[in-house]
């Protein structure tokens, strides 16, 4: 316990994110590697001194570097030293492991033991790079060692003279920290794999208690967007069926009646009846462009625009002069959502037809479509009485109508920028007033969500 | 302006829930020619009852029947199911044409894939609606092919 609460020095463990096991897997690692070091360079040294009783001055390099590891044990509060400090060890204990190989006299099998510790440890602490470096460094060190001892006889010092006993102590020594080492990094590793895999429960428990919830909130979405798609529904549908009753009714009234004040009343109920009915559709409209899913279809402009010229919405008897040019230029198949695109036309038609100039002899609304494959660009022009400068930018407001005498909703072409957004597409308006108006759409095609 | 032609059809069957609607349909079917009898059901089952009723003398049948979709009980659609269980004799004499308020692409696909339906009009039935009916009956292609079509799906 003491030496587990040493190694982990509490103080910077704490300051460490507790999510963050790596970094203190990382921080207890160098903790181990440098007292243990430290130890190691002392019991070197000691054991010369002891056993031998000989010290050349080249063996003070052990306390030194003996001290230069505690210090560095020590030194480190912040997590942030920690990249030097490794540096530090490192360098400290590959010195440490030349003197130690030096001293003995050669490789040893504990030792080659303890080079295997020191190069696992090299590469959890540096990574894989900085592992691969050291190791590559580290043979070459072994290798000189090696080479040195076994064909110059340099290391076997006068006092070792390839004694034997002295090899067997050496290995019992080295053997010893070796186990150390190799037991204390471990015990740790297996305590941090512990940590590690109960981190990961929490969070897996965690996400699947998310994910439960999230099915559970879908669900529930799904239900309240049906519940609410059959409302908009029925609500539409119940608000419309008497305006049409009523439609109809006035329509039968009025070839019957002769009196010009009841025909013009009458006129009034119908107009005001047909506007309600459009803002009933447009809201409609509305509602199922912002909940319903693009649909993907093949296109035809030819047809489209034909039906869209059917189904107009109601128009004035002075609409009625005003001409429908349309041009077509489709050679590719295109791809968009057929009644979304029906929602944008409508009103841009019936905007078009609205707005006539009463002044210009041949009010007309052109719509020219010209497709590829890959993107569709509409622009619906006319000659109508146009838009002034600082109210264009309005135009697509919720609820904005530029004056009294507009008849519309305020929501037409509301619903046509966010169905064309809806589509992601871009729409412009260029306008002059007196001259004419000219929306430019352009559109996407749809088809990579057609599979 | 009345008008004095000679109606186009004799026996005509409306069904739909709302009255006024219903008389609408009247009214503006003996005003614009459109047929001699006009005869009212105020619900789905109803009409099916009267349809029975006529299954001895198909010559009574009414020769078109407009159906509107939204009503309570039997919908529009629960009717065309149930008429699909009826006599042939019922339906080899009657054309059906949808008669809604409803816009939604949904009630227009769903109809128009009904092989008893013939048509698709929108509320409220005016002159030109009418006319336009009456066009496509008269040179009697709409009504061959009709009855040709119902033919070959037995």
């Amino acid at each position: 316990m003491v030496l587990s609460n040493l190694l982990k020095n509490e103080d910077v463990y704490q300051s460490i994110d507790e999510e963050n096991i790596f970094e203190r897997q990382r921080f207890t690692l160098f903790r181990i590697y440098s007292f243990t070091g430290a130890l190691v360079s002392f019991g070197v040294y000691l054991k010369m001194y002891f056993m031998f009783e000989v010290v050349k001055p080249i063996h003070l390099v052990l306390p030194i570097l003996s001290l230069i590891m505690l210090f560095n044990f020590y030194r480190v509060k912040k997590i942030d030293q920690l990249e030097k400090a490794y540096l530090v060890v490192l360098l400290s204990s590959f010195l440490l492991l030349h003197m130690v190989s030096y001293s003995t006299g050669g490789i040893k099998s504990a030792s080659v033991t303890y080079y295997a510790v020191v190069i696992l440890t090299a590469f959890m602490l540096l990574g894989r790079n900085g592992g691969v470096l050291f190791t590559t460094l580290f043979c070459f060190q072994v290798l000189y060692i090696f080479i040195v001892s076994r064909y110059t006889g340099w290391t076997s010092f006068e006092f070792l003279n390839n004694d034997n006993s002295h090899i067997e102590e050496d290995f019992l020594f080295n053997g010893i920290f070796t186990s150390f080492l190799i037991a204390a990094q471990s015990a740790y590793l297996f305590s941090g794999r512990n940590i590690v895999i109960q981190k990961i429960t929490e969070q897996r428990d965690k996400l699947e208690a998310n994910n439960q919830l999230l099915q559970v909130t879908n669900t529930e979405l799904n239900k309240t967007n049906k519940e609410l798609d059959k409302f908009v529904y029925s609500v539409s549908h119940d608000l419309r069926a008497p305006l049409s009753s009523i439609l109809g009714i006035v329509q039968l009234t009025e070839e019957d009646v002769e009196d010009e004040q009841i025909k013009s009343n009458l006129g009034f109920v119908k107009q005001g009846v047909l506007k309600l009915d459009t803002f009933i559709q447009d809201i409609l409209d509305y509602s199922r462009n912002t909940r319903v899913q693009i649909k993907s279809e093949h296109i035809n402009f030819n047809e489209l625009l034909q039906e869209v010229s059917a189904n107009l919405k109601y128009m004035a008897n002075d609409e009625k002069r005003v001409t429908v040019l349309t041009e077509v230029s489709q050679k590719e198949d295109f791809v968009s959502d057929k009644s979304r695109l029906a929602i944008v036309l409508n009103n841009l038609l019936s905007n078009g037809m609205r707005y006539s100039n009463p002044a210009v002899e041949n009010p007309f609304v052109k719509i020219e479509v010209s497709c590829t494959g890959a993107e569709c660009t509409i622009v619906v022009s006319d000659n109508g009485i146009g838009i002034k400068p600082d109210l264009q930018k309005k135009v697509f407001d919720m609820f904005y109508r530029i004056s009294e005498e507009s008849v519309g909703s305020g929501l037409g072409l509301y619903l046509v920028k966010e169905t064309v957004d809806k589509l992601n597409g871009t729409i412009r308006l260029d306008s002059i007033p007196g001259v004419g108006s000219s929306f430019t759409i352009i559109l996407p095609s749809q088809l990579s969500n057609i599979n | 302006m009345e008008n004095t032609d000679k109606p186009l059809l004799q026996r005509v069957l409306v069904v739909d829930d709302s009255k006024m609607d219903l008389m609408i349909a009247q009214i503006s079917m003996k005003k614009y020619a459109f047929a001699d009898q006009v005869e009212l059901k105020i619900s789905a089952r109803a009409a099916l009852d009267y349809l029975l009723s006529l299954q001895a003398t198909p010559d009574l049948l009414p020769q078109l029947i407009f159906l509107d979709i939204n009503m309570p009980e039997l919908s529009g659609f629960d009717f065309l199911d149930e008429y699909a269980k009826l006599p042939a004799v019922i339906q080899k004499n009657c054309i059906i044409m949808m008669l809604s308020t409803s816009l939604a692409k949904e009630d227009h696909e769903r109809a128009n894939s009904n092989k008893f339906v013939c048509k698709f009009l929108n509320k409220p039935l005016d002159r030109s609606k009418l006319d336009h009916v009456k066009e496509e009956l008269t040179d009697g292609t709409m009504e061959r092919d009709y009855f040709r079509l119902l033919e070959t799906e037995y």
